[in-house]
């Protein structure tokens, strides 16, 4: 393979190197010129080699980092159910049960005129018996049963009108105001429950959306890492070429030296 | 095949060809390289504004809750409002109160208790049209940039691919050059040897 490629690297080779070196034979020259090759490819190699053990460590880095999101999702997943779930308690549980005292309150405190509140209170119990039965495992069509009785109950109740005086209906009508009042409180208090849920439900959105980033992030490393490895390989299988192509130039000239000297 | 080799005078018509060949797989390599670069740059772009759509999505949802909470926190303080006007009204009933005073009691009663019942039940499908609904949109879009980036990654891997299949016939070309040499030599050595 001395003909075109060592005579074109040859002159190449002329081309770059200094004028005193450009009396040497063709041999010579395309060996150099190959030597010369052979150095780039090491040099491409050594930069190959870089970025890969670079590439590494940035995707132990992202690892490291991606891990850490999901930890920081999990979390703040954690408290978002919990906080959610004491909300639920307070803005829907405990409101109702107050709710449910604060009518039958309301219907000792009119000496029974409020009767259809109580109905309301009763109607108000089933239902979160209906849902607490169901949340205790109860069997589903005594819920269902106890929920149609709710609504039942529901449609008898009306609004109550006169108050009865004397101490009972006084502690009543506390009684009453009390739980209403806790009613309120109970709503406030599960809204702003829900507010810190919904905080760390944001947050873990978040980290769900940086876990995302560190994701790309890892995967435009991969592809990066991937190009090295080309990178690496090819410049390995130009310098194995190299080297053959400079054997083989060194044993043709020495096989056509052997059969000039043979002829002379 | 990892660089150009110029055509040399001395050169066969078979290694010119051969040169042009490797020119030509090179230019191959080189589109592809870019292609790839391109395809490596949208992949992290749309990656990026994935991220982005994720992020707005859980301040809309922040929002959302945020409204919502706020009206049930009205609707619970109306309903404290309320009770105590409606503790008034009651007590007023009960002790033979000013019946002017006990219908001014009653209709404040009255209007937060409705304004309680209005905010609490509108809490619920406030977070949904503020925080659910934008929320999802930012979703659909995360969806939309996360499909975008695929299409790149793959395009990327595909430029990949092109370049290794250029390097092999480059290789080939090249393995192809270096027989015609050999033979070349050969030859010549034996018309030497016959002189």
């Amino acid at each position: 393979m001395s003909g075109t490629i060592s005579s074109a690297h040859v002159s190449a080779w002329a081309s770059v190197s200094p004028a005193s070196e450009r009396s040497t034979s063709p041999m010579s020259g395309a060996c150099a010129l190959l030597a010369v090759l052979v150095q780039a490819q090491c040099s491409s190699q050594a930069s190959a080699k870089g970025e890969i053990e670079l590439g590494f460590a940035r995707l132990d880095e992202l690892k490291q980092q991606l891990a850490d999101s999901i930890r920081q999702a999990e979390e703040a997943a954690d408290d978002s159910g919990f906080f959610g779930f004491l909300g639920d308690i307070f803005g829907s549980d405990i409101a109702q049960i107050a709710g449910a005292v604060a009518s039958i309150a309301a219907t000792i405190a009119t000496g029974g005129a409020a009767a259809p509140l109580l109905l309301l209170a009763i109607s108000e119990a089933l239902q979160v018996a209906a849902k607490v039965g169901a949340e205790l495992g109860l069997d589903p069509k005594i819920c269902m049963a106890i929920a149609v009785a709710a609504v039942a109950v529901g449609f008898c109740s009306g609004a109550g009108a006169g108050q009865a005086a004397g101490e009972v209906a006084d502690v009543a009508r506390g009684v009453s105001l009390g739980a209403k009042v806790t009613q309120g409180a109970a709503t406030i208090a599960g809204g702003s429950l829900h507010v810190v849920s919904a905080h760390y439900r944001a947050k873990q959105l978040d980290h769900q959306a940086d876990a995302v980033g560190h994701r790309a992030e890892d995967e435009a490393t991969n592809l990066d890492l991937d190009e090295a490895f080309s990178r690496l390989q090819r410049a390995l299988c130009a310098e194995q070429r190299a080297l053959a192509t400079a054997s083989e130039i060194i044993q043709d000239n020495s096989k056509t030296n052997t059969t000039l000297s043979n002829r002379i | 095949m990892t660089q150009v080799i110029p055509s040399a005078g001395s050169a066969s018509f078979a290694g010119e060809l051969a040169v042009l060949l490797i020119e030509k797989e090179s230019t191959q390599a080189e589109f592809a390289e870019q292609q790839r670069d391109v395809a490596r740059e949208a992949f992290l772009n749309n990656a990026q504004h994935q991220v982005d759509a994720l992020h707005d999505a859980a301040t809309a949802t922040m929002t959302g809750a945020l409204v919502g909470a706020s009206l049930s926190i009205v609707g619970g303080a109306c309903q404290i409002g309320a009770a105590g006007f409606q503790y008034e009204v009651d007590a007023g009933k009960a002790y033979g109160g000013c019946a002017r005073e006990i219908a001014s009691n009653q209709l404040n009663a009255s209007i937060l208790a409705d304004l309680g019942q209005a905010s609490f039940k509108m809490s619920e499908p406030t977070r949904m049209l503020v925080g659910d609904s934008t929320a999802a949109r930012f979703q659909a879009e995360a969806k939309r940039h996360e499909t975008l980036a695929e299409q790149a990654r793959w395009q990327a891997s595909d430029a990949s691919s092109a370049i290794d299949k250029a390097d092999k016939r480059g290789d080939k070309v090249l393995d192809l050059l270096q027989s015609i040499q050999q033979s070349e030599n050969s030859s010549a050595n034996t018309i030497i040897g016959r002189i």
